[in-house]
């Protein structure tokens, strides 16, 4: 008997790991018509949210590899990010009640006076799958706007993205809200954007700036480990 | 040396004066060259500078009023329409950022209409090319004439369509994304047409393939549904003696034989950030020439009057090596770009002897 309930018990955590690897393959491989009904299977089969989210984060995570190897496009990063959305779909709603906490708070958007919001979604969609909350301003988004959602949520991060670079120097006059707020100490500061450069940061008083989505969410990782 | 003449020397790699430019402004930046340079007329700022090509593009109808959404009443008319929320003729609705500089596109009709029922706009409405007609007629005595094809079949598709939706096409709609781009391909086929039969010398056309650090698309996406448009396209302007200048920002090296056999004769911006001009130069120069090369990302905007010249200087003493080479921003300049630093560009440009 014992030996049967051990044999139910690996066969059932194989079929999880099946159903787990379906929910990562789907999403590398950019099933976005299957995504929904693939998640909806995998909770059928008993997977907890959380786990089914962490395999699709892994499955994130190889879709970044393949875009810095140059085996992914641009294109296929969007529709990694949209497949993605597919699967939150069904996985936000449960997660809300089954999940802890956060493993960091960011809040993003697109400087005032650039309209571009690609880069700055697929960043979101990138951050939200890997476990933290995302306070999302849109774009054109006035400085002191990143301050006074801070000071809100008590987000630790802020992202903001700057594609034009007539609008590079604004970046600058965040972290400038930020000082003026008090909140400068407690709140690390990455932009991204075509116009980037790494040694733009110092220059624009905040901590990193990148012109790649995949290096950009790595280094928002990277903080909020070394927290 | 006729500007006309300048241009197409340097296309054909044939024996030139000086390296021939070219020049997008957007309308701040022209008004504020005017005030600088003490003029009244545009005209007269690109003669200044030393432009060589004028471009012409197709009008709306007559008649055709875009609906401004949010009327832009406090500007000139000069700015209206970059700056207005309006729909255009297709229905796309573009929309004014805060600080008024930009605008993006913000409905998109193929969202909410099937394709089936959607009806494009009438190329040979009344009104469409009697100015670019008359304009070229006007330029081609002197200069080289460009007729402003833009957007492309990607970008006209995306804003139709919205751009994270037709990215979902082009991987899940096949049938959909070949319907649409073989309605846009003969539309824009009629339109060039017309701009090759009012005067003009070359088509621009645009579609941005390329982002800071790679494609924007894939190449096998871009070979399956773009290359083959853009050939059958081509082909047939260059049965009117036109030639092809092909618009797409960002790293695109990838692609650039695949856009050469499709018949660019014209690769712009070559943006210096993302690619190298005396590679692209040394691998493809043979085949086709470069429009642009100076950075508006980093030095026009940022740099000094020096390093505005070292750009200059350095460009033309590799790239403009044996022809081929025509100088320009790798965007249109805006406003925020210093007035010297245009200046200098443009002179430095005119002075300097071509190396042999």
């Amino acid at each position: 008997m014992k030996a049967f309930q051990e044999a139910i018990v690996v066969d059932c955590q194989f079929r999880g790991l099946m159903v787990m690897s379906s929910c990562r393959d789907a999403l590398v491989n950019l099933e976005i018509d299957k995504m929904q009904n693939t998640v909806r299977v995998a909770l059928d089969s008993g997977l907890p949210p959380p786990e089914i989210l962490k395999d699709l984060e892994a499955g994130m995570q190889e879709v970044g590899s393949k875009f810095q190897r140059g085996e992914y496009f641009f294109s296929e990063l969007i529709m990694a990010g949209e497949t993605m959305k597919e699967a939150l779909k069904i996985l936000k709603p449960l997660l809300e009640s089954s999940q802890g906490k956060a493993r960091g708070k960011v809040v993003i958007g697109t400087i005032q006076g650039d309209l571009h919001d690609i880069g700055k979604d697929i960043v979101s969609t990138l951050l939200v799958s890997a476990g933290f909350e995302v306070y999302d301003l849109g774009i054109d988004v006035p400085p002191n706007k990143f301050a006074e959602k801070v000071k809100e949520t008590d987000a630790n991060i802020v992202g903001i993205s700057a594609l034009l670079s007539v609008t590079v120097p604004t970046v600058s006059k965040v972290a400038e809200a930020m000082k003026l707020e008090g909140l400068r100490n407690r709140v690390k500061i990455i932009a991204g954007g075509a116009a980037m450069r790494r040694d733009y940061a110092e220059k624009l008083g905040i901590d990193a700036a990148v012109n790649d989505a995949i290096e950009g969410v790595n280094i928002i990782k990277d903080w909020a480990e070394a927290r | 040396m006729r500007p006309r003449d300048r241009v197409i020397n340097a296309i054909e790699r044939s024996s030139l004066d000086r390296i021939p430019l070219d020049g997008w402004f957007r309308p701040e930046t022209m008004s504020k060259l005017r005030e600088h340079l003490n003029m009244d007329k545009n005209e007269d700022v690109l003669k200044t500078l030393g432009i060589d090509i004028r471009e012409v593009r197709m009008d709306p109808p007559e008649g055709f009023k875009p609906e401004y959404v949010l009327p832009a009443q406090k500007l000139s008319k000069d700015f209206e329409s970059f700056y207005a929320t309006m729909f255009d003729e297709w229905g796309i609705k573009r929309g004014a950022g805060s600080t008024e500089e930009y605008w993006h596109f913000t409905y998109h009709p193929l969202e909410h209409v099937d394709l089936d029922i959607y009806t494009f706009p009438d190329i040979d409405a009344p009104g469409r090319f009697e100015r670019a007609k008359k304009l070229a007629e006007q330029y081609r005595d002197e200069f080289f004439v460009v007729g402003n094809a833009t957007l492309g079949l990607f970008e006209e598709a995306w804003a139709l369509r919205g751009y994270r939706t037709f990215m979902r096409d082009l991987y899940t709609n096949e049938k959909f994304v070949t319907r649409l781009l073989d309605r846009l391909l003969r539309w824009k086929m009629e339109q060039c047409k017309r701009l090759i039969e009012c005067g003009v010398d070359m088509i621009l056309t645009s579609d941005d393939l390329g982002i800071q650090t790679g494609l924007m698309l894939s190449p096998d996406i871009i070979r399956k549904y773009f290359i083959p448009r853009y050939r059958i396209w081509f082909s047939e302007l260059k049965k009117q003696d036109a030639y092809i200048l092909f618009h797409t920002d960002g790293k695109v090296e990838q692609i650039i034989p695949d856009l050469i056999d499709a018949g660019i004769d014209v690769l712009n911006p070559v943006q210096p950030e993302c690619m190298d001009p005396v590679s692209i130069k040394e691998m493809y120069g043979d085949r086709v020439s470069i429009h642009g090369t100076i950075s508006v990302q980093k030095t026009l905007p940022f740099g000094t009057v020096e390093d505005v010249r070292n750009e200059i200087e350095t460009r033309i003493m590799t790239v403009g090596r044996g022809g081929g080479l025509i100088i320009a921003p790798t965007h249109t300049i805006d406003q925020h770009v210093p007035i010297q630093n245009i200046l200098e560009m443009y002179r430095v440009a005119k002075q300097m002897k071509i190396p042999t």
